[in-house]
């Protein structure tokens, strides 16, 4: 709860920082502040769990989501550093923006009431409509902010018929009440459905996912970096925290409809993929389909699948920002980030070319990196749960995703230097930060113990 | 007693269907303001009928969040009519599929 409120303050101050004459300073004012925020979250891993005022809850779940949360918000602000010094975008408000969003976050992994929830959902959408339309002059941009906002605009409405209907069920929107007051209604079960359908929506499952490449597409790339990464691990982290919050074991009719949704996403989202030329679309597409793999421990709720959520996440987030990173660097030499403009990357600049077949690879999940862990724990858990078909499904999606991410790697070392996409500007700060967040990719793979004693204790 | 939930689903089905067929955007927008208008009706039917008062807090909530959240989407919109002068959504075909 500190945190969300030492955030809050940040945000606040960051969008005065304009007119009280500190622009300057904000970007290392930030940096400090987030990592001091972030050392005193991890401190109070092991407090004992609270509730403060019936609304929010400090446990060790919230606690290490909300790390990795403020995590990314670090390595986003770390890496868009060129962006905004440019002068492309309006920078104040940009940070306070992306700083109230990570507000929200924090909200939707430490909820304990339906009105938090809804709130958490709305701190976070809101500042990304804006975020998705600020380059004002590109119409791609605008109108992936209008269709992010129509369709945010309507989960949140089924969200609320949802949270309405549970209420009538049960007549109170706390978590704890509800999972006692938890009826064979059938207000209560089709209120659980829409709120599932809604979170669908944003962890964007498959026959709710077509907004996902238009506005990952046309929003500009820094945004869609932490749509993809940071927006996936609230909404992941909320929607588990709700159905372990309501069930002790989720109905047989929801846990088919998981399993389901999740079969489907893994194998549409990763044929779609496939038939990708855009790097960028291509990403969307993978960020589907790994939302496959993550849903599939949903029906367990097991200390395990918690914890497997969790290290999926980690690994996920910090190679799909390293990935976007480089699809950005090619954007600023070329229009387009397409598969052909990836050519000859190796020989015009090994390092990024490096980081990217890294990033790649862990998102494939083989094994030197943090992907291969994580996908390894997931499936495990699921055969101990006893779905073994679902987890066939899974491998032959991992198989159909090799080959649109080699696709990327092969033209990246095979193809002759494409003269006019070389790469060779210097980058120096961002380089740092690249070298770090490879680094830990490829410790997270080699031991993993690390991050799963933390997820074991969540 | 249930005429409440009816009536209330009859309007939330409106505005969903309201968003998903019109084409026009402003059109689209009171849609969905008219499918969390059907919300807080039957919170705060449902709150009179458990005698709870917590819904008709979360209407509030409800009221000041779409009033934020509208908004922002009249702001995309004037920014849709300078780029086009038009504000119909079938225009938007700039991002392929």
């Amino acid at each position: 709860m500190n945190a969300i409120i030492l955030i809050s303050i940040l945000g606040i101050f960051t969008m005065m920082s304009e007119f009280i004459g500190l622009k300057k300073f904000i970007y290392p004012i930030i940096l400090l502040s987030l990592v001091g925020i972030l050392g005193y979250n991890i401190c109070s891993f092991w407090n004992t769990p609270e509730v403060h005022y019936g609304m929010l809850l400090h446990d060790n779940y919230s606690v290490a989501f909300g790390s990795l949360l403020i995590t990314i918000t670090l390595l986003w602000f770390l890496l868009s550093r060129e962006s905004y010094s440019a002068g492309e975008f309006n920078q104040g408000d940009h940070y306070a923006l992306i700083l109230f969003s990570t507000v929200g976050g924090l909200l939707l992994v430490s909820f304990t009431n339906m009105s938090t929830l809804f709130l958490g959902v709305e701190i976070l959408s809101i500042p990304l409509y804006i975020l998705a339309g600020s380059r004002k002059k590109d119409i791609r941009s605008v109108e992936a902010s209008i269709k992010y906002f129509i369709l945010g605009s309507f989960a949140t409405g089924i969200m609320l018929l949802g949270i309405a209907l549970i209420y009538g069920a049960t007549g109170t929107f706390d978590l704890a009440a509800i999972k006692i007051a938890a009826s064979q209604q059938s207000l209560f079960y089709v209120g659980i459905t829409l709120l599932s359908i809604s979170f669908a929506f944003k962890i964007s499952a498959v026959p709710f996912h077509f907004w996902v490449p238009d506005v990952y597409g046309g929003a500009p790339t820094f945004i869609t970096a932490f749509m993809s990464t940071f927006v996936k691990v609230a909404a992941f982290g909320a929607f588990y925290h709700l159905l372990d919050s309501i069930f002790t074991q989720v109905p047989s009719y929801l846990s088919y409809t998981l399993i389901g949704l999740s079969a489907l996403t893994i194998l549409i989202g990763n044929l779609a993929a496939s038939y990708q030329n855009n790097v960028k679309r291509l990403l969307a597409f993978s960020g589907v389909s790994q939302a496959g793999y993550m849903l599939m421990v949903f029906p367990m709720l097991s200390v395990g699948s918690k914890s497997s959520l969790f290290v999926y996440l980690a690994g996920y987030a910090v190679a799909n920002l390293i990935a976007i990173y480089v699809v950005h660097s090619i954007e600023k030499l070329k229009d387009e980030a397409t598969v052909e403009n990836f050519g000859g990357l190796a020989k015009s600049n090994p390092f990024l070319a490096f980081v990217m077949t890294l990033a790649l690879i862990s998102l494939a999940g083989i094994p030197p990196a943090a992907g291969f862990f994580g996908k390894f724990y997931l499936f495990t858990e699921v055969i101990k749960g006893g779905n073994i078909y679902l987890v066939l499904i899974a491998i032959l999606g991992s198989l159909i995703s090799v080959y649109y991410y080699f696709k990327t790697i092969i033209a990246m070392y095979s193809e002759p230097e494409n003269t006019s996409s070389a790469v060779r500007y210097e980058f120096g700060f961002a380089k740092i930060i690249l070298v770090i967040m490879s680094v830990l990719v490829v410790l997270i793979g080699l031991f993993p113990d690390i991050l799963l004693q933390i997820g074991k204790q969540i | 007693m249930s005429e409440y939930l009816v009536l209330c689903l009859i309007l939330f089905s409106l505005g969903a269907f309201g968003v998903l067929y019109r084409r026009n955007i402003l059109v689209m927008f009171m849609s969905i303001e008219l499918m969390l208008n059907a919300v807080n009706l039957l919170m705060v039917y449902f709150s009179a009928l458990h005698n709870d008062q917590s819904g008709q807090v979360f209407v509030f909530f409800i009221m000041a969040v779409a009033a934020a959240e509208i908004t922002i989407g009249l702001a995309i919109l004037v920014m849709i009519f300078r780029h086009l002068g038009s504000i119909n959504i079938d225009s938007l075909k700039n991002l392929k599929w």
